[in-house]
């Protein structure tokens, strides 16, 4: 093994903080890499710091209310802690409120929508349910107060995993492409000039420090970004493990495993076992990073699974380091 | 805990090896190791892999894996310093658009509606949108598989689409189905002649108010073309179905075993339960468990010896922090590791551990797999050091 040095992990704040302000941010990435609990983290502390955050859930319904522990989101924005709304987006959810809004009456909605042909329609039609998700999450980034102002500053799509996210978002440019003209192919052009917007709109891409999610997120990131033609935010990789060994440890812990003394095998075995973690580790960040040539931002493996607002306190704290809020923290890769 | 030959009966009776379980645990890599311990014990047989092709072909070392099998050659083995297997291992990828088409262009009746369902603007989204279609298109090939005459599999190992609900591959393609005919469909698109054009109810001069509120909706135009697929699909529905009802049959034979693959952490442990039970009430039992990624217990052969270390690490230049350190990493390995067993009898109890349900902890690997060396130190993982070599090739399944 060679004694590359650790990589530098730092990001450019100013480029972190610059994602970070983006007034729509969608996460991105394969199933089981932590989307939820970050996109959960991301609302709690932009609402911390006193902006009016929506989170929107996609991927897991309830998983953010579990999370944050508050009750589960309904179907329309809901301000569950301070500063901080909550809403559950299902496709038929998202229809009825499209629906309700061109057809402007209740009536005429039920004698159509609750007709079974035409729920059977809107089934077949490829793509409307995520179509109309993205319409909703469109629709709130753009709603104004009666004052004229934002009524929300920033909004957050916990989006679902990989295929079904390009789905969800290459779904304005598609229905903008194919549909024959008319009202859908209308919205799904304003949907798209805001998902191609770098001022307003960027993706962050989170991975995990594995050979195979990694070479997943950079098939995402080129898809994301070719075919959504979406920009970039933050490459996050989540459940970055402490080292335990530092460089200056390994050759310490060489030379015992190499004397090979019965009695120590437990310690040898898993001490070179975690310096080859550490190792493969760095390798993986090292790729990632080239894949996705963004501001790269480390997450702390968490103590438990039963991720609970004690353990989001844990990667706004990363969050906040990769600002250059906090900088006297030590770092991940610190040595002992 | 069961002896590892239980593992390795119950593939050697299997004809078909589906592996379900959730994403993010590695069952795309774990069917390809077991498909190689299949060969190794002498058989023909394919994976079948719904993932991009890239991790499994990496791990296969070839260079790509596409809609068509591709044979692993004995010179991959070999220049890896591996043992070639006494049988053959291929694989293939699940390629949804590439698979409708072929489908499609194998099993439609009409030149002329085949031909322009091809060409539908719609058809292309359809076909890879439509949820439950990549479940639907595994199982098309597992019935081409299944029934293919023409150099025949002694197993087919299929690694189903990642599922955190109860076996969602087994309700899709009815799900499918249903979607692209029933009533409904039949009802509106039934052609009939006004005016001298064939035209169907959906397009009735008198358009209903219904259709026209939907219209302003959609555009019409949309509904139109959407109608027009769902027409040109006219013809095909009865050989899907057919082919969907060999499939379940195929699904539910004795000589089919469902593995759960999972990790030994509470929350995919849920879900493999989640699986079983759903797999029970369907009355297919559940041929084994396996818990990837599992802590290897450090004590397991040797007691602990924290002194020692202490004085090791001294004695060689190394600080007392360090010493600490190394012992608080090796009692917390310790403990991730008797946590997991103790995952691994609540679930063996749960399902009702038995020779023929073997429940296995999987211990991580060193290395990621990659290569045909790291999959081959994951199938010798699964399977223990059972020596295939030199056995009497295991008698390639029953009789069906």
């Amino acid at each position: 093994m060679n004694a590359a040095a650790p990589l530098s992990l730092a990001p450019d704040p100013d480029q972190v903080r610059t994602a970070l302000d983006r007034p729509f941010q969608v996460v991105l990435g394969k199933g089981g890499v932590g989307r939820s609990v970050f996109s959960a983290a991301l609302a709690l502390r932009a609402s911390q710091r006193g902006k009016r955050v929506l989170l929107l859930e996609v991927n897991a319904p309830d998983e953010a209310a579990r999370i944050l522990q508050v009750a589960p989101a309904p179907d329309d924005p809901r301000e569950v802690l301070n500063n901080l709304w909550l809403c559950r987006m299902t496709p038929t959810g998202a229809m009825r409120e499209y629906a309700l809004l061109v057809l402007k009456f209740k009536a005429i909605y039920h004698i159509v929508f609750e007709n079974r042909l035409v729920k059977y329609l809107l089934r077949s039609i490829p793509s409307l349910g995520e179509f109309t998700m993205l319409g909703k999450a469109w629709y709130h980034a753009e709603e104004r107060r009666s004052d004229g102002s934002p009524r929300f500053d920033l909004v957050i799509i916990d989006a679902p995993a990989t295929g079904h996210a390009l789905t969800f978002l290459s779904g304005a440019r598609a229905v903008a492409d194919t549909v024959p003209v008319g009202p859908m192919k209308a919205a799904a052009e304003r949907m798209a000039e805001l998902i191609e917007d770098p001022r307003r709109a960027c993706f962050h891409l989170m991975s995990l420090p594995e050979e195979m999610p990694v070479s997943e997120a950079r098939d995402l990131f080129a898809a994301a970004r070719d075919r959504v033609r979406m920009h970039a935010g933050l490459a996050v990789m989540n459940r970055v493990r402490a080292r335990r060994f530092s460089v200056q440890d390994e050759p310490i812990v060489r030379a015992l495993a190499a004397e090979a003394e019965p009695a120590l095998l437990p310690y040898t075995e898993v001490a070179v076992r975690e310096m080859k973690r550490h190792a493969a580790r760095d390798a993986h960040l090292g790729r990632f990073r080239e894949v996705t040539m963004g501001p790269l931002v480390c997450l702390p493996e968490l103590p438990t699974e039963d991720v609970g607002p004690e353990e989001l306190e844990l990667i706004i704290g990363a969050l906040d380091e990769a600002c250059g809020v906090r900088p006297e923290l030590e770092t991940l890769d610190a040595t002992a | 805990m069961p002896p590892p030959e239980s593992l390795s009966l119950e593939l050697d009776r299997a004809k078909v090896l589906v592996c379900v379980g959730a994403g993010g645990v590695g069952k795309t890599t774990t069917s390809a190791a077991v498909a190689m311990e299949a060969a190794r014990r002498g058989r023909r047989v394919i994976v079948l892999t719904i993932d991009p092709a890239r991790r499994l072909a990496a791990a296969l070392g070839l260079p790509e894996i596409g809609n068509q099998e591709r044979v692993v050659s004995n010179e991959s083995f070999e220049r890896l310093g591996l043992e070639p297997p006494r049988g053959v291992l291929s694989a293939m990828m699940l390629d949804v658009k590439t698979s409708w088409d072929e489908v499609v262009m194998k099993y439609h009746p009409e030149p002329e509606a085949k031909r322009r369902l091809l060409e539908n603007r719609l058809y292309f989204t359809l076909s890879t949108a439509l949820a439950g279609s990549q479940e639907y298109m595994a199982m098309e090939k597992l019935y081409d598989l299944a029934t293919r005459t023409e150099d025949p599999l002694d197993l087919i190992v299929l690694d189903t689409p990642p599922a955190s609900q109860a076996v969602d591959f087994l309700d899709a393609p009815s799900k499918m189905l249903a979607a692209l005919d029933n009533d409904a469909t039949r009802w509106l698109l039934e052609p009939y002649t006004t005016a001298g054009r064939v035209t169907s109810r959906l397009f009735d001069a008198g358009s209903s108010f219904v259709i026209r509120s939907l219209g302003r909706l959609t555009g019409t135009a949309t509904l139109e073309e959407l109608a027009e697929l769902l027409s040109q699909f006219q013809g095909m529905y009865e050989g899907f179905r057919q082919r969907a009802k060999a499939v379940r049959v195929i699904l539910s034979d004795p000589s089919t075993s469902f593995w759960v693959v999972a990790a030994p952490h509470p929350s995919p442990i849920e879900t493999a339960l989640s699986f079983y039970d759903r797999l029970s009430a369907d009355g297919i039992p559940v041929g084994a468990f396996l818990l990837n990624r599992a802590e290897p217990d450090p004590f397991e052969h040797t007691p602990p010896a924290p002194e020692l270390l202490r004085a090791r690490v001294l004695a060689v230049g190394g600080s007392e922090a360090l010493a600490e350190r190394w012992l608080q990493a090796v009692q917390s390995s310790h403990m991730a590791a008797t946590l997991e067993r103790e995952r691994r009898d609540q679930l063996a109890a749960k399902v009702g551990i038995s020779e023929a349900r073997p429940v296995r902890l999987v211990p991580e690997l060193p290395v990621d797999i990659h290569d045909l060396a790291g999959l081959e130190a994951l199938r010798a993982s699964i399977f223990g050091a059972d020596p295939p070599f030199g056995e009497p090739p295991v008698p390639a399944f029953r009789e069906s």
